[in-house]
Parts: structure tokens; C-alpha cells; sequence
């Protein structure tokens, strides 16, 4: 006699991600962005393209602070090599910049490797691990005020040189088109992730870390590798920031500023999903812009540190109320509903 | 020469030192009690350091009496603080929480740049003016009160912590929150008044360094960072840690701008304090309470 | 084979586990039982690579196992679970247990079949999509185990798994278990139920204050005056 069990429904690829309809959202304000960037008044262009740059790099700390659930505060270290090594490019005419992208990439990822053994073999968690990458960003900012060849404390101004292997395009189209596949490339990236081996033992060591060694995961080698891919394709961001807006400064590049555009924008929009951190990028994006237009309606620079100060609480509002992100808390209320109604099915 | 330098670095050191101590011991106050990670201490630290300046630039009030206005005042607010806002922010994950205090700081920060730019301001005490001399040391004045405001501030608290029924109390609720609430102790209360006492010692603090170094906005995050990082290196938990920890800091900048190298000297503390994370997280004291 | 070879596990003045040693071959229950303190956990945690011992050794099937890390023991093929349970909250029931089977092959589909089969045996199959987080006390023992099985061990150490359960839960579980060892998987139990000590062992080791006091039947072991007097306060005078 067949047995009704009450079992839960199952539920769709996308609604265990956020939902069809924010999926079909984003890919078509994606699309929308390819189709029409011509449309688009120049200040808006540079301004969806640096919200995209946002969003892929917030995806980029999602790997670290997300999947693997361990707060990193000096991605910045891996932005600023991406965005240095394109300037020291340009400016000392080693090669086309774009051979900038690779080096930086290999260089953050040895560098990278360097940090994740030492933190990671010395048990560098929580807190520890938080302030303990904070600082080696300061340090790394701190020798960059005092070097000459990284242009001290004023930073390079990267020389711009002619043609497409130097990213010197006729406007900021392609670079809109860049960041577009980047975003992709990356979402792409993380949805894979969640079904590979790899990502169930991210998330597994961030849920409980004696578990999951119990089960086989080497803990601090899974962490290391996170660290190390976020690294990398950090430095692609930062590349892409340097040779876009072909100046690189201590101040900001390596800084905590762009270090918390990662971070809240992957918290805001839901650390260990896909989509939520191209989300929170964006949103991180517009809520900046919308701070500095307010600024500039009055005209003085004592208004865009009132900007800064609405931009602080804007993170003590998103951990006070968005905890789990945007997405993040859809999808948990939504796997809450799934158990509630369950589905009587047939065996 | 170099000896000389050497002990220039080493008395200036300590009594820097002994400032840093305070941030250290502060910041150690709202972790070990309210269980807080008070990243916003280095806003407060230059929130205090504005008071002390209009105290004195407004009122005429030598910094050392505008204490009198300026450490109430630092208490209560950040009773508040703790009272209303930070509080709500505890049933997050434990690294969201270090977001919700950077948060506060850079709102803090640029509150405070909004309010007053970004001119440097400088706060000259009037009769603190000279320096004492004794062989190739100088030492200024300013320094000197700076150092012992400080040691009295650090042994005033000392004397709270181990001897009143106030400072039983914090232990209590540092050690075991559940234990200490079933006992009776208010411990919502008691996490409150601990962020209020570390805003003070950080405005004792701010009030020194108000005396030493010009203000400006842009500083705050390297203040807090001051703070965690000799809280650390001391030992989370342990006053006599903080001391010693602020002392060593203290000694190493001050030694390293004495030799001309100011500009790595913090890379330098950083570098040893990340050293310290890896081999001895507990710090150079090993304690289990405040 | 398991065996454990004159095993002392020493912190600093407190000795937890005492000159130890014992064999476990695959074909067995055994259960170690012994009053609280008595280092069971201590000597679990030695089994299963998370404490080195201060002397002595343990190999399975000839290979030594006490130099190495936890998640190397695993792989070996020591599973164990947690007195504590410690599942992994933010994930469904499917996905804890897929990363066990994650231990076995880097292969999404595979790992579901084996997490979904596991899940079948142990009882679980309900409640795939369940967030462990929102699980019963029952249900979280056996999702413990489950986790531990996907791994396909050839030893499995069950922690208390019987504690906060019922005697009838107990009884289902102890059904459970045996069905799993005879597919051929070793069980180590440490357990105050003695109840379901005596149901399902087949021979029992009794520790107090670290030592071995006793091994045999578990009638043997639980007849023992020296036990009785040990674990259960009889006073034989």
C-alpha cells in the first residue's frame, strides 16, 4: 500500500536563490545595459559601470566573507595591485596595459597565498582574522606613502597610452561591456561554486568548522583557496579601476573605504548567495551616487562629509536590519515558508 | 647622539605610552563587559578631543579643568550609545558586529568633519607651555601632564575595578552575563554604564592627545586602530596588559620618531601587533577578566 | 582492525586517559562506558584524530592514525559524531549530509545519491529541505549520524547519540544502528544507556578516571563488582 508521506516540496534552481523573479531582474537589466549604452548620457555610463565594478567586487569578498564565512578587511590589498599594477604599466611603459591584467592577477594570487598560509596555519579566526587583515592592509598602505615608485601619498596618474591593448577606447562603452561579462562571468562562478565540492566544504567550515573536519574538509586549506581565488579576482577589479579611471591613490585604493564597498555591499545584499552581492553592489552604487548628488545641490565640501556620515549609518542600518542581506533574508524566509506548507505527496 | 634619541624615544614613549594605555583599557571595558567590539572608540577619542578644543577656545578653560565638562559628558553619552543603539546590534553574528562599530566610526567621523572641516585645530594649554631639560632629554610639559592624567585616570580605574562594588559587578558580568543576571545584577544596565567608563577613558584620552597633536578629523580611524591594537598586544582582559601593551607601542613610536623613521613607525606596530595575533592572540598577559 | 595501543592523553597535571589499549575489530559493537570524567570523550577525540595523544598509538588496519589531523583520520575511514550535536544550521538536511558524501567523490550527483540514500536508511528522507537549524533533538542525532555514514566509514564512534532521547527513540535508534553495522561498518559506542549497552554490544570496555577497569560481555562488564561500584555507586563493602 503506497504511504503518503509528507514530504517538502522541493523547491526551483532559482527559488532556492532568491527567487525567478529577481533572476530574471537582474539578467534583464543586464541585457538592457548592453543593448542601449549609447542611450545612456556619459556621467550615468561611468556611474553603471563603476556600480557594476561594485557589484563584482562585493562577489569577489563574497568567495572569503561569504561562502566561507570569514571576514576579511584587507581586500583592498588585492584592489590596489590590480589597480597599481595598471597604472605602473602605463606610467614606466613596461607593456601594453593590458598585460597588467595577468601580472596582477599571478601577483595577488602568490601574495594571497603568502598571507592565507600564515593566517590560516596559525588559526586566524573571527575577530582575530578581521582585525588581523585590516592591519596588513594598513601596513601596505602605509609603504605606499613611502615609496616613490607607487607615487607616495599623491598616488600615479596613469599615462594614457594609445590603442586597444592599452584599454584606450573612443568612450566607456566597452568598458560597460566589460564589467557586464565580468558580472556574469562571476555569478556564473559562484552558482558553480554552491554545487561543487569545493563550496559545500566553504560552506560547511563556515557553519561549524570541528564538523566539518570530522568529515574529511582540510579546513585550512578550503580557507586558504577561498582567500586566494577572492584575491585574485579582487585584482581584476582593481585592474579594471585602474584602467578606467587611470588614477590610483593610497588614500582610497587601499584604503578601508574600498574595503567596506566590498564588504557591505556582499552583506547588504546576503553573504553566501549569488546573486545578493551584485545586488547590494548596485544598491552600495546608487545610494553613493544618490548621497553625492545630494551634496552638490548645496556646493560645499563640508556637505559631502555629511554625504559620508548618511553613508556610515547607511552600514549601521543595513546590519541592524538586513543581517542576513536582502537576498539572503528572502531565501531564508522563503525555505521557512517551503517548511511550514508542505506538500503532501505520494510516494 | 644615538643614546641620546634612544632615551628621548623612551620617555616620551611612556608617557604616550600611558595615553594609549587609557584608549587600550577603554576599548577593554566594553569587549570584556558589554561585550562589544568598540571600533567607534577612536571617534570618540576625537569627538573628546573637539570638546577639549571649544572648552578652551569658547569658555577659556584650561584643557585640564575642561576635563571636568568633557569626561561627565563623554560617559553619558556613550551610555546612550550602548543604551539605545549599540545594544540592538548584539543578536547579530559576531564580525557583523565589528561592521555595525565601523560603521559608527566613519559616521562619527565625518559628523564631526561636517561640524568642524577639516582645519587642523590645535589646543595650546597656558601655563603648560616650556619644557623640562635633564641631560640630552627633553621633555615637554604637555607631555608630562599627558602622562599623568592618564596613570591618574588608569589607577582610578584600577581602584573601581578591583575594590568597588561596582567593579565586582563588571567582572561579574565580564566572566559569566547569565550567572551575573540570575544573581540579580542588571547586566543590560551594567553593559551600558561599562561603554559609558570606556567613553570616558577615551575622552581622557582624547583630552591629553588634544594637548599634544592637532586635530583633525581624518584621524579617528588610526585612533581606534591605536586602541585595539595595544589592547591586543597587552592581553584583552588584563589592565596591567593594557599598561604594559600601551607602553610598548609608545615607546616604539615615539623611539622611531625620535630617529626619524616616524612614518614606518606605525607600520612597525602593526607589523609586531599581526605578529602577536599569530603566535600569542591572547596577548602579552594572559587573563580572563577585565 | 581499530586499535588503540597504550594510549595516555596528559594535560599539564590532569591525566584524562590512562594507559588505554583495546581492539575493535569491524565486525563488532563495542561500547565504552564509564561515570562522567571518565575520559571517554578524551579517548574518542584520540580515535578520531581531533587530540593527539601524550603516548601511545592507534592504527586501523595497520596504518598509524594518532600522528594525523582530523580530517585525514576521516579520510582513513573514522567517522564520529559529536556529544554535542553539531550539525550545520544554515543548511538543509541534504546539503549537511552531502558533505559528507562530498569525502567519497567530487561528483554533485553522486554525492546527492549517497547523501539521499543515507537519509533513507536513517530515517530521514522527509525532510530533505529542512533547515538543520529548525531540526527536532531526535532528528539531529540522526542527522549526526547520517552526516558521519555519507562519509562510508569503516568505523563509526557514536558520542552519547542516545542522550536526551526516550527509551523508545533509543531503541529505534539502536534498530537503526545495528541495520548499519550489518552492512559491515565498525561501531564504537560510548553510552550511559546501558539499557542499550546491553541490547546491542558485543563486548564493552569500562573506564573510570582514565583507566580500563574491566572489558568483556556486557553482561560480564556489567555484573563486574569492580564496575558496579565504579559507575553504578553499588556498594559492595
Amino acid at each position: 500500500m503506497q504511504e503518503d508521506i509528507i514530504r517538502v516540496q522541493s523547491p526551483g534552481y532559482f527559488e532556492e536563490r532568491g527567487g525567478l523573479a529577481l533572476w530574471l531582474a537582474a539578467s534583464g537589466f543586464l541585457l538592457l545595459l548592453l543593448a542601449i549604452p549609447t542611450l545612456i548620457n556619459p556621467y550615468y555610463l561611468r556611474i553603471l559601470t563603476i556600480g557594476l565594478l561594485y557589484a563584482y567586487l562585493a562577489s569577489c569578498w563574497n568567495f572569503i566573507g561569504g561562502y566561507a564565512g570569514q571576514m576579511s578587511l584587507g581586500n583592498a590589498i588585492f584592489f590596489g595591485v590590480g589597480s597599481y599594477m595598471a597604472a605602473i604599466f602605463a606610467n614606466y611603459n613596461v607593456a601594453p596595459i593590458l598585460l597588467a591584467l595577468p601580472a596582477a592577477v599571478i601577483f595577488a594570487g602568490v601574495l594571497a597565498m603568502v598571507v592565507a598560509k600564515i593566517c590560516f596555519r596559525y588559526s586566524l579566526r573571527g575577530i582575530y582574522f578581521a582585525v588581523g587583515t585590516l592591519l596588513l592592509a594598513e601596513i601596505v598602505r602605509i609603504i605606499a606613502i613611502n615609496s616613490d615608485l607607487l607615487g607616495r601619498s599623491q598616488g600615479l596618474q596613469a599615462t594614457a597610452r594609445d590603442g586597444f591593448l592599452n584599454l584606450q577606447f573612443a568612450n566607456d562603452v566597452p568598458f560597460l561591456y566589460i564589467m557586464v561579462a565580468l558580472c556574469v562571468g562571476i555569478i556564473a562562478a559562484s552558482l558553480w561554486l554552491e554545487q561543487s565540492k569545493l563550496g559545500f566544504d566553504m560552506v560547511a567550515l563556515r557553519e561549524q568548522e570541528s564538523a566539518a573536519r570530522a568529515l574529511g574538509v582540510d579546513t585550512d586549506q578550503v580557507k586558504q583557496k577561498a582567500f586566494v581565488i577572492s584575491a585574485m579576482l579582487t585584482a581584476v577589479g582593481g585592474f579594471m579601476y585602474g584602467a578606467l579611471i587611470r588614477f590610483v591613490e593610497p588614500g582610497y585604493d587601499l584604503s578601508l573605504a574600498v574595503t567596506m564597498i566590498m564588504v557591505m555591499g556582499a552583506v547588504l545584499g546576503g553573504r553566501g548567495t549569488a546573486l545578493g552581492p551584485f545586488v547590494g553592489g548596485i544598491i552600495v552604487m546608487m545610494v553613493q551616487e544618490f548621497l553625492t548628488a545630494m551634496g552638490s545641490w548645496v556646493g560645499t565640501t563640508s556637505i559631502s562629509a555629511l554625504a559620508q556620515m548618511f553613508y556610515g549609518l547607511f552600514f549601521v542600518v543595513v546590519i541592524l536590519f538586513f543581517p542576513k542581506g536582502i537576498v539572503g533574508q528572502w531565501i531564508r524566509r522563503a525555505a521557512d515558508r517551503r517548511m511550514v506548507r508542505p506538500v503532501k505527496q505520494k510516494d | 647622539m644615538f643614546i641620546s634619541l634612544i632615551l628621548i624615544g623612551l620617555v616620551s614613549g611612556v608617557l604616550l605610552g600611558l595615553v594609549l594605555a587609557l584608549m587600550a583599557t577603554g576599548f577593554n571595558l566594553a569587549l570584556g563587559v558589554a561585550r562589544v567590539v568598540n571600533f567607534q572608540i577612536g571617534a570618540m577619542i576625537l569627538w573628546a578631543m573637539y570638546g577639549t578644543f571649544f572648552a578652551w577656545s569658547l569658555l577659556g578653560l584650561h584643557p585640564y579643568l575642561a576635563i571636568f565638562i568633557v569626561a561627565p559628558s563623554a560617559f553619558v553619552l556613550g551610555y546612550l550609545m550602548h543604551r539605545y543603539l549599540v545594544i540592538r546590534s548584539q543578536s547579530t553574528a559576531e564580525d557583523s558586529q565589528i561592521l555595525f562599530s565601523l560603521g559608527l566610526l566613519i559616521a562619527l567621523q565625518y559628523l564631526a568633519q561636517f561640524c568642524f572641516s577639516t582645519d587642523a585645530r590645535s589646543v595650546v594649554a597656558d601655563n603648560l607651555q616650556g619644557a623640562l631639560q635633564f641631560g640630552p632629554v627633553i621633555v615637554q610639559y604637555t607631555q608630562l601632564a599627558a602622562g599623568a592624567v592618564a596613570l591618574v585616570v588608569l589607577a582610578a580605574m584600577h581602584y573601581m575595578l578591583a575594590r568597588t562594588d561596582l567593579g565586582r559587578h563588571l567582572h561579574a558580568c565580564a566572566q559569566n552575563p547569565v550567572g551575573a543576571q540570575v544573581s540579580g545584577l542588571n547586566v543590560k544596565n551594567l553593559s551600558s554604564v561599562a561603554m559609558g567608563i570606556s567613553a570616558l577613558c577615551a575622552s581622557v584620552a582624547g583630552l591629553a592627545l588634544a594637548t599634544l597633536m592637532p586635530i583633525y578629523p581624518e584621524r579617528a580611524f588610526e585612533y581606534s586602530v591605536m586602541a585595539v591594537v595595544v589592547s591586543v598586544l597587552g592581553g584583552m582582559g588584563s589592565m596591567a596588559g593594557s599598561v604594559l601593551g600601551g607602553l610598548l607601542v609608545g615607546v616604539i613610536i615615539s623611539t622611531c620618531q625620535a630617529m626619524g623613521y616616524g612614518a614606518m613607525a606605525q607600520a612597525i606596530v602593526y607589523a609586531l601587533v599581526f605578529i602577536t595575533f599569530l603566535i600569542r592572540p591572547t596577548g602579552l598577559i594572559k587573563s580572563k577578566q577585565v | 582492525m581499530l586499535t588503540a595501543q597504550d594510549i595516555d592523553v596528559r594535560f599539564g597535571g590532569l591525566t584524562a586517559v590512562n594507559d588505554v589499549s583495546f581492539q575493535a575489530p569491524a565486525d563488532q559493537i563495542l561500547s565504552i562506558i564509564g561515570p562522567n570524567g571518565a575520559g571517554k570523550t578524551t579517548l574518542f577525540a584520540v580515535l578520531s584524530g581531533f587530540q593527539k595523544p601524550t603516548r601511545g598509538e592507534v592504527h586501523l588496519d595497520g596504518h598509524l592514525l594518532s600522528e594525523s589531523p582530523a580530517h585525514l583520520v576521516s579520510r582513513q575511514g573514522i567517522a564520529r559524531t559529536f556529544q554535542v550535536v553539531r550539525p550545520f544550521p544554515d543548511m538543509t538536511v541534504l546539503d549537511n549530509v552531502m558533505v559528507g558524501a562530498f569525502a567519497r567523490t567530487q561528483n554533485f550527483e553522486t554525492a546527492r545519491d549517497i547523501a539521499n540514500r543515507v537519509l533513507h536508511k536513517v530515517g530521514l528522507q522527509g525532510k530533505l529541505s529542512f533547515l538543520a537549524a529548525y531540526l527536532t533533538l531526535p532528528d539531529l542525532k540522526l542527522l549526526e549520524v547520517a552526516k558521519a555514514l555519507a562519509t562510508q566509514p569503516k568505523y563509526l564512534l557514536l558520542d552519547e547519540v542516545m542522550a536526551g532521547l526516550n527509551l523508545k527513540e533509543q531503541h529505534s535508534v539502536a534498530s537503526m544502528l545495528e541495520g548499519i553495522h550489518a552492512d559491515g561498518i565498525g561501531i564504537l559506542l560510548v553510552e550511559h544507556s546501558l539499557a542499550i549497552v546491553a541490547r546491542m554490544s558485543d563486548r564493552v570496555i569500562c573506564l573510570d578516571s582514565g583507566k580500563k577497569i574491566a572489558e568483556g560481555t556486557a553482561s560480564e562488564v556489567l555484573a563486574s563488582k569492580v564496575v558496579q561500584a565504579a559507575y553504578m555507586g553499588i556498594d559492595h563493602g
